[in-house]
């Protein structure tokens, strides 16, 4: 059980099964108090810029899956780079994908937005592990 | 000499027969003679004896060496015909020897006879020697012309300048020209534009005393004025030492560019093909284990709940499950399909629209929205319409399956199936009202892995399935779609019903 934990997350992933799997996973692990579930990326922005004044409604870590249709995980980086300052110094992202993609691991670990990289599916331990980075 | 000499002597005296004898003798001769003295031996020795040379002496009871010397030339013979003969007058043996004798010898002086026979018989030689020298001769060139006409390669030799000096007969079958319509012209006219510089490098890279062999691809005017793929062997061709032409091989190699570009084109294709498979395997494999990590997320939770005996989301958990599983069972089953599409036969059957439309009403249900959507199929059916059911049956599933998938949920879910079958084709419209697709990705949507929408959760596959399956039953597919209105696919699809059970 993690004692010093978040006030705020995101999860933004287009499967429910595995957005309701790692939502469950942060609760039982107390790794977060509350948690956001989002199905799109475009989603996800939109509320990230509808609550760019109210800074405890910023999830502090953003748990984000590479592979969607449309606005993929690389697209919603692009747009998120773009956003205020004082969002980005809140929320950092997590990758969260069972991408396998040398290319795609290469390119998202040089990015300074991102903080880490964990494979799906999430679990205490490696939100313990998180914790200790951030 | 190995053989022995034949001699025919045409002599009375014995006497002198035997003297001349002993005279070859005396020189080492090697040969055998026949002795005779009337006219009708000699004729007769012409053919049975078959003599090498002929000695005759002058007069015989009844035969003269004039005589026997017309008899000699009428037997077109051109063995040694030598008078032997005692004390002529100067102007007898001139004459004998203008009628066509070889020689005449005295037959008081007979030291000259042997060395007299042996040249005779050397000139003859020689002479047929040089005959046959002759003979073969023209055969050689003979052999020779027949090949360069025979050739189907073009042979011209130009001079430095690039004049025609020659060119062979199969130039008139290659390209219309005849030869001599070319002699004295100049070679770089009938070539492309595009390959004068060719050319001329050709011409000077021969006038600098380069030795080896140039190969040159042009394209020529032929004499209907269209053009020709040509491959040209140039080399240098300095027969006599003298000018120094250039002599050109060349080969119509139209055929074989044809076929070089047709090997390019399949080449593309391949790499084409090759990268298509790339990305699908890395896609399909990708698609594969996403359900079962999302399986092994549930497993997880489940077990830590029930080590705290928390059975509150268990059912969740087995529902979600199930969904994951089905997924994978489908993204399975999609590339089965597509695999097995391109490459097993049509079967052709009576297609019953009804049956089919209700077992894929039923194979949807799972997917849950079923019951929320209105169905309506209107069927018209008056011909008999044969095709392949199974595959049908996918094209039907794929994209009933996308109307619930795609259903907007804001609104009451419609889904219309119409179908009308003529005697040649059977036209099938199935319209929903859901979410529609927009412009922007309306041409992308057949595409393999291509998901327009982020409600997807599909593979993206089934929409490639439908076209490749529609395109093998040799019919035709259409979409019409508004963004939050609704889709329709409209599709043609020939009957089989005079074809074959199996193709």
């Amino acid at each position: 059980m993690i004692t010093k934990g978040f006030e705020l997350v995101m999860l933004i992933d287009d499967s429910s099964t595995d957005n309701f799997i790692n939502e469950r996973v942060i609760q039982m692990s107390g790794f977060s108090r509350q948690i956001i579930t989002k199905d799109t990326g475009r989603i996800a922005l939109e509320y990230l810029k509808t609550n760019i004044e109210n800074s405890d409604k910023i999830p502090e870590v953003i748990f984000l899956d590479l592979n969607m249709p449309v606005v993929n995980g690389f697209a919603f980086l692009n747009e998120f780079k773009n956003l205020p300052e004082n969002i980005k110094k809140i929320s950092k992202i997590v990758i969260l994908t069972s991408s396998e993609k040398i290319e795609d691991i290469d390119a998202v670990k040089e990015l300074p937005i991102i903080m880490d990289y964990i494979s799906k599916p999430l679990s205490e331990k490696s939100l313990q592990n998180l914790l200790l980075k951030l | 000499m190995g053989n022995k000499i034949k001699i025919l002597m045409l002599e009375d005296l014995l006497a002198d027969a035997e003297m001349i004898e002993y005279t070859l003798h005396k020189a080492n001769f090697n040969f055998t003679t026949k002795r005779v003295e009337t006219k009708e031996q000699y004729i007769k020795s012409f053919e049975e004896f078959e003599p090498d040379v002929i000695l005759c002496d002058h007069s015989l009871p009844d035969i003269n060496s004039e005589e026997a010397l017309q008899i000699y030339k009428s037997k077109k013979s051109n063995i040694p015909f030598i008078l032997v003969t005692g004390t002529v007058s100067e102007e007898f043996a001139v004459s004998i020897l203008k009628l066509g004798a070889h020689d005449y010898i005295l037959k008081d002086n007979l030291t000259r006879l042997p060395s007299a026979i042996a040249n005779t018989i050397k000139q003859k030689q020689a002479e047929e020697d040089k005959e046959a020298a002759f003979i073969a001769l023209r055969k050689s060139e003979e052999h020779f012309r027949r090949l360069i006409e025979n050739s189907t390669d073009i042979i011209n030799i130009i001079d430095k300048s690039g004049i025609i000096k020659y060119s062979s007969n199969s130039i008139e079958n290659a390209l219309g020209y005849k030869p001599e319509e070319l002699i004295g012209k100049e070679i770089i006219n009938y070539f492309h534009p595009d390959d004068q510089e060719k050319i001329k490098i050709m011409l000077k890279n021969s006038t600098d005393g380069f030795e080896g062999v140039n190969t040159v691809e042009l394209m020529i005017r032929q004499k209907n004025n269209l053009w020709k793929c040509i491959e040209g062997i140039v080399k240098v061709y300095n027969p006599d030492g003298k000018n120094e032409d250039l002599i050109i091989n060349s080969r119509d190699v139209t055929e074989r560019k044809k076929n070089e570009e047709l090997l390019k084109k399949q080449n593309t294709e391949l790499e084409k093909i090759n990268s298509e498979l790339d990305r699908f395997v890395y896609s399909a494999s990708h698609d594969l284990r996403a359900p079962l990590k999302s399986l092994l997320g549930l497993i997880k939770l489940a077990h830590m709940d029930m080590a705290k005996n928390d059975y509150g989301f268990i059912e969740k958990y087995f529902t979600m499950m199930e969904q994951s599983i089905e997924k994978l069972d489908n993204t399975i089953k999609d590339i089965i399909y597509y695999s097995r599409n391109s490459r097993t036969e049509i079967t052709k059957e009576k297609i019953d629209f009804y049956e089919l439309i209700n077992e894929t009403f039923d194979k949807v249900r799972y997917m849950g929205g079923m019951d929320e959507i209105e169905k309506i199929v209107n069927i018209n059916n008056p011909y008999a319409f044969f095709s392949d059911k199974t595959r049908l049956s996918i094209v039907f599933n794929n994209i009933i399956s996308n109307a619930i998938k795609y259903r907007d949920i804001r609104k009451d879910c419609r889904l219309v199936i119409n179908i009308n079958t003529d005697i040649e084709k059977a036209l099938i419209s199935i319209e929903d009202n859901g979410i529609g697709i927009a412009e922007k990705y309306i041409d992308k949507i057949f595409n393999m892995f291509y998901r327009a929408t982020e409600q997807s959760e599909g593979s993206g596959l089934g929409l490639y399935i439908v076209k490749e399956t529609v395109e093998k039953l040799k019919g035709k597919i259409e979409v019409k779609s508004v963004a939050r209105e609704g889709t329709e696919f409209i599709l043609e699809i020939p009957s089989l019903q005079y074809t074959p059970a199996k193709f």
